[in-house]
């Protein structure tokens, strides 16, 4: 059968009105090598990694990470950081094929992978000039190591950092460690700003104040799991004051009794 | 105090309280000011009571005076912000309040003012 002699950018168009459709998409990849390319585009979109055997076959499957699909990926989500390794952030690794993407998403859920995790957090520095939106959930994470990741990207407006449990070494925490990125130009910071931190906020919020550019968050969602963290919102609050337009805030002061109530107050007035 | 008044551009709060916290959303709500010119939403989660939701209380009595009148002020503000601004607040509760008894009664309790002039929207 001829094949007829339509426009390449007609194909394009049917396939990208199947670009929620999965199989369809999968379909279209072996029908012809002309659909293959922009069937790609939207299979690979999406890529999450939510086991580690998932990565591990990513790895055999694409061994060349300079070549698509890796290329097309525009939301990466990592839930098995504990699997990465020095060698995936060196040339030739596959972190580096993910350059264009825009939404980044690393969660860790238990205690027991969540140090080994933090540490290959600094593999992905700066991987994908492109992000704009980070999304980091860990069980318990230092304040300069989040600081100096989020730093590492260049065009970056959106930041979420949610982490559930204190730190059990605080002081390796202090103001004094200063993050490693601050020559690097500051990333705008123009969307959200999304924080929960359990063992308090202040060291994320002092730092990303004292930020040459400063901050302009328009939206803030912020939860209070300590005392202190008011303070944070004060600061936050008015360092985005030219530009804040949305603001959430969450009390989540666990077992708060009438006499914590009563510094509360104190600390609010 | 979290104060709002700088934030002019401010067009909506969300705010999330624990059961013995109501004055700090009094406070800063009272820094929004006629420069707040495209201020048009306030969100506000009410906490939950088990005392109120299970018995048909006293509630000044098993607030306490204290928090009842945080309550109280809470109420006087929306009503202000009503009357200049026609801006009417969201309210919400915790679905167990639902589950229990009726929502209106509950917000009744802490919010007469308001409730009785239906200046809220009360959100399931």
């Amino acid at each position: 059968m001829s094949t007829p002699h339509l426009p390449a950018e007609l194909f394009d168009h049917v396939v990208d009105h199947l670009h929620d459709t999965e199989d369809a998409l999968r379909n279209c990849c072996l029908v012809s090598k002309s659909l293959i390319s922009r069937s790609r585009m939207h299979l690979f979109t999406v890529i999450r990694f939510d086991t580690v055997e998932r990565l591990q076959s990513w790895k055999e499957t694409f061994p060349d990470p300079q070549t698509p699909p890796a290329f097309y990926a525009e939301t990466l989500s990592i839930n098995c950081l504990q699997a990465v390794t020095a060698e995936d952030a060196e040339p030739g690794g596959w972190i580096g094929g993910f350059s264009r993407v825009v939404y980044l998403e690393v969660v860790v859920d238990d205690l027991i992978h969540a140090t080994q995790s933090a540490s290959s957090l600094s593999l992905f520095h700066g991987f994908s000039p492109a992000i704009k939106s980070i999304h980091v959930k860990f069980p318990v994470l230092l304040s300069s190591r989040i600081l100096d990741f989020i730093l590492s990207f260049p065009l970056l407006e959106d930041v979420t950092v949610i982490t559930r449990y204190k730190p059990l070494a605080d002081n390796l925490d202090g103001p004094n460690v200063l993050p490693t990125t601050t020559c690097l130009p500051a990333p705008p910071m123009t969307g959200s700003f999304e924080l929960l931190q359990q063992g308090g906020t202040k060291h994320i919020t002092r730092r990303l104040l004292s930020l040459p550019g400063g901050i302009h968050f328009r939206k803030l969602i912020l939860t209070w799991c300590r005392e202190e963290d008011i303070l944070s919102t004060r600061g936050l609050v008015e360092g985005c004051s030219h530009t804040l337009e949305s603001l959430h805030i969450a009390c989540e002061l666990v077992g708060t009794s009438h006499v914590a109530s009563a510094a509360i107050a104190y600390l609010v007035f | 105090m979290i104060d709002l008044s700088k934030a002019t551009r401010l067009k909506d709060t969300v705010f999330r309280t624990g059961s013995h916290l109501v004055s700090w959303i009094t406070v800063a709500l009272r820094t929004i000011t006629l420069e707040h010119r495209d201020f048009q939403q306030i969100s506000i989660y009410v906490p939950y009571y088990s005392m109120l939701v299970n018995v048909c209380a006293n509630v000044r009595m098993f607030l306490g005076e204290d928090l009842f009148r945080r309550w109280l002020d809470l109420d006087r503000l929306l009503v202000q912000i009503w009357e200049s601004r026609s801006i009417r607040a969201r309210v919400m509760c915790d679905p167990r309040v639902r589950e229990r008894r009726d929502m209106r009664e509950y917000f009744e309790m802490l919010m007469p003012e308001v409730m009785r002039r239906a200046i809220v929207d009360l959100v399931e």
